[in-house]
């Protein structure tokens, strides 16, 4: 083992944390000393912003998806989610690309179901004002 | 996941609609136009990735604007010289270049990105249903419309306007045939006086 065996490592280690720079910074270890701690520091920061940017992504893509069976974005992964259907966004997001059939299918269910659950909304919006529930209607006849 | 089952190359192709902006609000029109040239209507859609198609609009002359705003939405400009503002009414603008309000609705719709140029030159605005026999021949899907074109007072006859049954009459002094004269007896306070009408 030479002598300055821990000294080469170290500037290897620097050497390749900073292989994506560009100009003199990306060879020379001494210019590279701060840009290479600059983006160490950059590197936490977009950690948040990037899980965001996916996010996004992923809800873009289902709702393009979506659109092309005609149904709504919020009101697909509402009743997946009501349904006990388990597939996250991100495997939403592969199957509407890579398993267009499947995808159409989970739309034709999701379809159904919100039709069935807006019909089922409607219902209780006309049924009698259950029992038990006081208004201020109900106080008003009584006086 | 077999990424070779389904080859879907029809999805890289850009692909060109068309959109009739006939009696169309712009901003909600640039709403959905704007998803077109970005893809956002495909499930390949990546922020960085090159995959907008083409939308053709036809009738820009005839859009409609709710409320007021022909005459309270205005369009700014600054030449960066001082006293170099200036700032004129949708309706004056709409009468310089019929096309000019939806495209700067799809401009501002999209603001922030890198890429707004380009996606721009792929919105082609014409103020009639004149289109070139080059563009109108690549088109192969229509956009839907986002509002239902309303029946305008001139399109009723006279007869139908005076069988329409009255619940009160109108008092004396009320305008009643503002809507038979054109809309230029009062000078627009909020244009600039370069753009005001003479």
């Amino acid at each position: 083992m030479p002598q300055n065996a821990m000294r080469v490592w170290k500037r290897v280690l620097q050497r390749r944390l900073a292989w994506h720079f560009r100009g003199r910074k990306r060879n020379c270890y001494r210019l590279s000393l701060g840009p290479v701690k600059k983006s160490l520091r950059f590197s936490t920061t977009i950690r948040p912003i990037r899980r965001k940017n996916i996010y996004h992504l992923f809800i873009n893509r289902i709702a393009a998806g979506c659109a092309q069976h005609g149904i709504q974005y919020s009101s697909f992964m509402r009743v997946l989610s009501e349904s006990n259907i388990m597939l996250n966004k991100n495997m939403l997001a592969q199957l509407s690309v890579y398993e267009p059939r499947t995808f159409q299918s989970l739309c034709e269910f999701a379809k159904k179901r919100h039709s069935e659950l807006l019909q089922q909304g409607i219902g209780t919006v006309l049924k009698p004002t259950p029992s038990g529930i006081i208004t201020r209607d109900m106080i008003k006849k009584s006086v | 996941m077999a990424h070779n089952r389904v080859m879907q190359w029809a999805v890289l192709a850009r692909t060109w609609w068309i959109f009739d902006a006939n009696q169309q609000c712009p901003f909600r029109s640039a709403y959905r136009i704007t998803t077109y040239l970005q893809g956002l209507h495909k499930p390949v859609y990546h922020r960085h990735g090159d995959v907008g198609d083409h939308v053709v609009v036809f009738n820009t002359k005839h859009i409609a604007m709710r409320g007021d705003f022909w005459r309270t939405y205005k369009h700014f400009h600054h030449t960066r010289y001082a006293g170099g503002f200036s700032r004129a009414s949708a309706y004056r603008v709409h009468e310089e270049d019929p096309t000019r309000i939806l495209e700067r609705a799809c401009h501002n719709r999209l603001s922030g990105l890198d890429n707004r140029r380009t996606l721009m030159k792929r919105l082609h605005l014409f103020p009639d249903k004149d289109i070139p026999e080059n563009i109108l021949e690549n088109v192969s899907g229509q956009i839907q419309q986002v509002q239902v074109v309303p029946k305008k007072l001139e399109d009723y006859t006279q007869e139908d306007i005076d069988s329409f049954p009255q619940l009160f009459k109108m008092p004396e002094d009320y305008d009643i045939d503002s809507y038979k004269r054109e809309n230029r007896l009062e000078p627009d306070q909020h244009t600039s006086k370069a753009w005001r009408l003479k």
